[in-house]
C-alpha cells in the first residue's frame, strides 16, 4: 500500500520524531509514504484568517502536487489535515470554486484526492488482525490519556472522529495492549497557536489538561497533533502539577508495541522524559 | 339569462394597497353576464355583507363572485349571506386576489391586471354553477378516543356526560399515560397520581366509556359521521374477566426486565401492571420475556393465580369498532439526550432526565421517593438542571420551545428542596418562560424560598471527574465562565411527538407538521380539529402543552364531538363526483385511484339483460378532491360544480 506524504512543517522541525515514528511504524505495517516533492505551506492558521484566496489556494496546489504523486495522501499533522481536507471538501462541491482555484494555482486539480490520517490508515485500511499480528512489546499496564484536540475531530467535514467523545486513539491503545483512561478533557482545548503569543493562556489550559490526566492517574498522554503535543509538553515545569505527565505521539507507542528500537523513534527529544516511565513498564 | 355580480374587497390594505381595486370593479362589468360591480373595505364584515345583499335584492342578481381572500377562509361566510337573501349558496364563487395577488407580487401593475384575470376566471366559472342541494349523511353517535392519558380520559368522560359513547384505545396496558408518570404538578404542588386515579377510576367504571387497552389502531375507514376502526388487541396472556388484581402472579414471576414505566430506573417481573393504580388492574406478560413463552418452561403465574386467568395460548385479536367522530389525543416523547455528546451522551450515569427525575422523587418510584445517585446511590448535595435539552436548538434538537420544561424544572428544584434540606440547585436557562395563571409567582418562589440558583446560559459541557459530574457553562449575565461540580445533572429534554405519531397519522389521514405534531384546522379560529372532518385533537400531540392546557383541549375537541353528534344528520357539501353510468365502460381506474376509497364497482342490467358493471360514487366518503376525473378515460365522472364544462370556460376566457 502506497501513500502520498505530506509531513507539514511542523514535523520537520519541531515534531521531527512524530516524523520518524510516523514513517518508522507505517514502514513496519508495509504502508510506502512517498514524499510530495516541493510541498509547501498548508496556510496553517494565518492563511485562513487573512486572505480568502490563498485559503484554498495553498491547499489545492499541495493536492495538485501530491495526486502527481499518489491520489491517497497521508496527512500526519491535525492542522494540515484541516487545512487539507475542509479546502478539499470546498473544491468537491464547488465547481466554480475549483474553476477559479485551478486558475490561480495555474494547475489541474480534479478534486480526486483522499485525505488520510495516519490513525485511519493504521485503522481503517489495515485488517486489525495483521496489525495484532505485529504486536511483540504488548503496552500492558501502561494507562494512557487519550488526547484528541480540536482539529481531528471539527469540523464535520474534515473530522476523523466524533466531535465530542472521540474514541480512535483509545481504540488503538486498547489493542496494543494499554489501559485507556475515561476523562472529559480529550476534546478540551490546549490553547492551539497561542504558544508564543502568550503563553498564560497555555499554562492554564493544557494546565487543566493536565490536571485532569494526573487525577486519572495516567502514566501517559497520547496525542496525535503536533500542536497539541508542543503545549502539553513545553512548559510543564511552569505549572502547578503534582507531578509532570510524559507527552507521546501515538506513532511512538505503536512503536514501541511494534517492537522498534526506543532510539531510533526519538522519543528523548521530548521536554518531560518518558524513559523513566517506559523503562518501569518494561517498555523499553 | 345569468345575472352576475361582482364585489371586489379591499382588505383593509392587504389588498387595495397593491391591487386597484376600483379598476378591477370597472373591468368586472365587461365581462359576460356581469351586470354589477363594486368594491368595499371589507367585503366579510357585517356591512360588506349587506352590501352583497342589497346589491343582489336590487339588481335582481342570481350568482356572485366576491374578489378577496381564499375560499378556504371565508368562502362559507359568503355562501351563508347570499342564503338568507334566497340565492343557492352554491351560485357564489371567489377569487383569490389577496393570497395569489396583493401579498405575494410586488409590481401594483401587474398585481391589478393578474386580479382582473382571476376575477375574469370566476365569472366565467360561476355562470355554469349549478344551485346543489345539501348531502345529509347518517351520524354514528359514538367517538374514538386514541390514546388514554389525561386528554383521552377527559374527553371521553365529556362525551360520556353528553350521553355518547366513547372507546379509548390506549396502547399501553393500563390508561394514565405521561401523567401517571409525574410526580407532583406545577404551580399547585397537587400530587399527580392523586388527581388522576380518581379520572381513571371513574373512566373505568362509567357506563358509556370502553376501554381497550395494549391495544392499537390497525385501520381507519370511512369519513365523518361514519368511521370504521380495526382495533388490534394484543394478547395480554391474562383474562381480563377473570383476574382479580392480586398481584401474586407478579410476586412470584422469576423473570426481571428494565421498567419501561420507570424509565429503566427499576425492573419489573415479566407479568406485572405497570404502575400500582393501573385501570385495568390486570397484569399483561411479555412475551418477549416470559420463560414459559420463551422457552416453555416456568408456568409459575398460571399455577399461583386462584382465579385461573393466566392463559399462554392467548392471541392477538382484531375487532371493529364503529364511530362518528375521532379525537387523537395521542400525547408525547421526549427528545433522546444521546444527540448532546457533550452532555455525555448517555455516558454519564448521574445525568438523567426530567422524567427520570420525576421517577426518582415518586413515592411509588424506584427508590420509593429517595432522590439517590444512580452511580452509587448517594444522596446528591449539588443538583444541575439544564434546560432547552433539544428545545430552541437548531442545530441539534427542535427549533421551538417545549414550553413545560421551565416551570417543571421550577418544581424539581422546589421538590428536591423539600426532600433534601441541604441541597443545593442550579438551573441554567435561556429565557424564562412562564406564561400562565401563578407560573411567573411559582418560578420566584424556587429561587426565594427554595434557594435555587438560576444562571443564565448554557452549558458547554459535562464531564466526570472524581466522581462528580463537572459542569461548564457561562454565566451570560455576568459575562463569565462557570464551573459547578455537581452531584446530580437533570436534562430538560425537548417534548417531541410519540414516535408512533407519523405512521399513525398516515393510518387515519391525519394532517401533521414537519415535527409530526399534529394539525389543527386553524392556528387561531379551529384550534382543536383536524383538517380532516370529523378528526379533533387533544393534549401534546398537537404542541406542547401542560396539563391544564391538555385537560382544556380535551373538553373542547368533546364539545365539538357533541355539536355533531347532536343531530340525527350531517349536512355536507355536495361537491362531490358523479358517475353517467350510460357512458362508463368500467375500467375500474377509478377504483383503484381513489385516495378515499369512495368509488367502487356494481352490476347493472341493460334492457336486454345484458349484465356489465359500471363505478358508483358513495357519496358520505367522496371528498371532491376531483382525483378521479382527469383519469377517466370515457370522461363520464364529473364533479358537482367543478365539470370538465366549466374548467374549459375557465380556460377558454382567459
Amino acid at each position: 500500500m502506497e501513500y502520498a506524504y505530506y509531513p507539514g512543517c511542523s514535523l520537520h522541525v519541531m515534531s521531527s520524531e512524530y516524523d520518524v515514528s510516523t514513517r518508522a511504524v507505517l514502514a513496519r505495517l508495509g504502508v510506502t509514504l512517498r514524499e510530495i516533492p516541493d510541498w509547501f505551506c498548508c496556510g496553517a492558521s494565518s492563511a485562513h484568517m487573512t486572505d480568502a484566496v490563498l485559503t484554498d489556494a495553498l491547499p489545492a496546489k499541495n493536492l495538485a502536487l501530491a495526486v502527481k504523486v499518489n491520489q491517497r495522501i497521508a496527512v500526519p499533522c491535525a492542522a494540515c489535515l484541516h487545512r487539507l481536507k475542509k479546502t478539499d471538501h470546498k473544491l468537491k462541491n464547488d465547481d466554480a470554486l475549483l474553476k477559479n482555484v485551478n486558475e490561480s494555482i495555474k494547475d489541474n486539480y480534479q478534486g480526486n484526492a483522499q485525505i488520510k490520517h495516519p490513525l485511519e490508515i493504521i485503522q481503517d485500511d489495515l485488517k486489525t488482525e495483521e496489525l495484532s499480528e505485529k504486536i511483540t512489546r504488548p503496552l500492558n499496564n501502561l494507562k494512557v490519556a487519550c488526547y484528541y484536540g480540536c482539529l481531528l475531530v471539527r469540523p464535520a467535514e474534515a473530522a476523523i472522529d466524533d466531535a465530542e467523545n472521540p474514541e480512535r486513539l483509545d481504540r488503538l491503545m486498547n489493542l496494543l495492549g494499554a489501559e485507556t483512561i475515561n476523562w472529559g478533557f480529550k476534546v478540551e482545548c490546549c490553547g492551539a497557536g497561542m504558544t508564543l503569543a502568550h503563553k498564560e493562556s497555555i499554562i492554564g489550559l493544557a494546565g487543566r489538561i493536565l490536571n485532569d490526566a494526573i487525577l486519572n492517574e495516567a502514566d501517559c498522554i497520547a496525542v496525535a497533533c503536533p500542536m497539541c503535543h508542543t503545549n502539553l509538553d513545553l512548559y510543564q515545569d511552569q505549572m502547578d502539577l503534582k507531578r509532570k505527565v510524559p507527552i507521546l505521539y501515538f506513532t511512538e507507542l505503536l512503536g514501541l508495541a511494534l517492537g522498534l528500537d526506543y532510539n531510533s523513534l526519538e522519543i528523548d527529544k521530548h521536554i518531560v522524559p518518558a524513559k523513566g516511565m517506559l523503562l518501569e513498564k518494561g517498555l523499553v | 339569462m345569468p345575472r352576475t355580480g361582482v364585489f371586489v374587497c379591499h382588505c383593509g390594505s392587504n389588498i387595495a394597497g397593491k391591487v386597484d381595486v376600483e379598476t378591477v370593479a370597472a373591468k368586472a362589468l365587461n365581462f359576460d353576464r356581469v351586470v354589477f360591480s363594486t368594491t368595499y373595505k371589507y367585503m366579510c364584515s357585517q356591512p360588506g355583507q349587506e352590501v352583497i345583499k342589497k346589491a343582489v335584492r336590487d339588481n335582481n342578481l342570481d350568482r356572485i363572485v366576491v374578489a378577496a381572500c381564499t375560499p378556504n377562509l371565508h368562502g362559507k361566510t359568503f355562501q351563508r349571506c347570499i342564503k338568507t337573501v334566497g340565492l343557492s349558496p352554491y351560485l357564489s364563487e371567489m377569487a383569490s386576489i389577496r393570497e395569489h395577488c396583493s401579498w405575494v407580487h410586488t409590481d401594483p401593475d401587474e398585481a391589478t391586471g393578474k386580479a382582473i384575470e382571476l376575477v375574469r376566471l370566476a365569472t366565467a366559472k360561476v355562470r355554469k354553477n349549478v344551485a346543489l342541494l345539501p348531502l345529509n349523511i347518517p351520524v354514528t353517535r359514538r367517538a374514538l378516543v386514541i390514546g388514554g392519558g389525561i386528554a383521552g380520559i377527559q374527553s371521553a368522560l365529556d362525551i360520556a356526560a353528553a350521553g355518547f359513547e366513547a372507546v379509548i384505545v390506549e396502547k399501553e396496558p393500563s390508561v394514565g399515560g405521561r401523567m401517571a408518570q409525574l410526580d407532583k404538578t406545577f404551580p399547585t404542588l397537587d400530587c399527580s397520581a392523586c388527581i388522576l386515579a380518581p379520572r381513571m377510576v371513574e373512566v373505568a367504571t362509567n357506563e358509556k366509556v370502553i376501554i381497550h387497552s395494549y391495544s392499537k389502531i390497525e385501520k381507519i375507514t370511512g369519513s365523518v359521521g361514519s368511521f370504521e376502526v380495526q382495533i388490534k388487541k394484543k394478547a395480554r396472556y391474562v383474562d381480563l374477566g377473570k383476574c382479580t388484581g392480586c398481584g401474586t402472579c407478579t410476586e412470584k414471576c422469576p423473570v426481571k426486565v428494565d421498567s419501561e414505566f420507570n424509565l429503566r430506573l427499576s425492573t419489573r417481573k415479566a407479568i406485572s401492571t405497570p404502575f400500582p393504580q393501573a385501570v385495568p388492574n390486570v397484569p399483561v406478560i411479555d412475551p418477549h420475556h416470559c420463560r414459559y413463552l420463551t422457552l416453555g418452561k416456568c408456568g409459575v403465574c398460571q399455577k399461583v393465580c386462584q382465579a385461573g386467568a393466566v392463559n399462554y395460548e392467548d392471541k392477538d385479536e382484531i375487532i371493529i369498532e364503529k364511530v362518528g367522530a375521532i379525537i387523537a389525543a395521542t400525547g408525547y416523547d421526549l427528545f433522546d439526550p444521546k444527540k448532546y455528546g457533550e452532555y455525555g451522551g448517555g455516558r454519564y450515569r448521574d445525568v438523567i432526565t426530567g422524567l427520570q427525575f420525576e421517577r426518582l422523587i415518586n413515592a411509588s418510584g424506584p427508590t420509593g421517593g429517595e432522590i439517590t445517585r444512580l452511580s452509587d446511590g448517594k444522596t446528591p448535595k449539588t443538583i444541575v438542571f439544564i434546560q432547552c435539552v433539544g428545545s430552541r436548538d437548531e442545530q441539534k434538537g427542535k427549533p421551538y420551545c417545549s414550553k413545560i420544561c421551565c416551570m417543571y424544572t421550577a418544581k424539581q428544584t422546589i421538590l428536591a428542596k423539600e426532600h433534601i434540606p441541604d441541597v443545593q440547585c442550579y438551573v441554567f436557562y435561556i429565557d424564562i418562560r412562564a406564561g400562565g395563571k401563578n407560573y411567573e409567582e411559582f418560578v420566584k418562589r424556587a429561587q426565594t424560598d427554595y434557594g435555587a440558583v438560576y444562571i443564565r446560559g448554557r452549558v458547554s459541557k459535562l464531564y466526570e471527574q472524581e466522581g462528580q459530574i463537572m459542569v461548564k457553562g457561562m454565566d451570560t449575565l455576568l459575562g463569565e465562565e462557570v464551573e459547578i461540580p455537581a452531584d446530580l445533572v437533570v436534562l430538560a429534554t425537548a417534548i417531541v411527538p410519540r414516535r408512533e405519531a407519523r405512521t399513525l397519522a398516515q393510518k387515519i389521514g391525519l394532517s401533521y407538521d414537519q415535527h409530526a405534531f399534529y394539525n389543527e384546522a386553524h392556528p387561531k379560529m379551529a384550534p382543536v380539529e383536524n383538517l380532516t372532518l370529523g378528526i379533533y385533537l387533544a393534549g401534546a400531540c398537537q404542541a406542547p402543552k401542560d396539563i391544564p392546557d391538555s385537560v382544556a383541549m380535551a373538553s373542547a375537541a368533546a364539545a365539538k364531538i357533541c355539536g355533531l353528534f347532536s343531530r340525527d344528520f350531517l349536512s355536507i357539501d355536495p361537491i362531490v363526483a358523479s358517475v353517467a353510468e350510460t357512458c362508463c365502460v368500467g375500467c375500474n381506474t377509478c377504483v383503484a385511484i381513489c385516495p378515499f376509497k369512495a368509488i367502487s364497482m356494481e352490476i347493472r342490467k341493460d334492457r336486454t339483460g345484458q349484465e356489465r358493471q359500471v363505478a358508483t360514487v358513495n357519496t358520505s366518503l367522496c371528498q371532491g378532491c376531483g382525483t378521479c376525473l382527469p383519469n377517466c378515460r370515457s370522461r363520464c365522472i364529473s364533479l358537482n360544480n367543478w365539470t370538465t364544462d366549466q374548467l374549459y370556460a375557465e380556460v377558454m376566457t382567459i
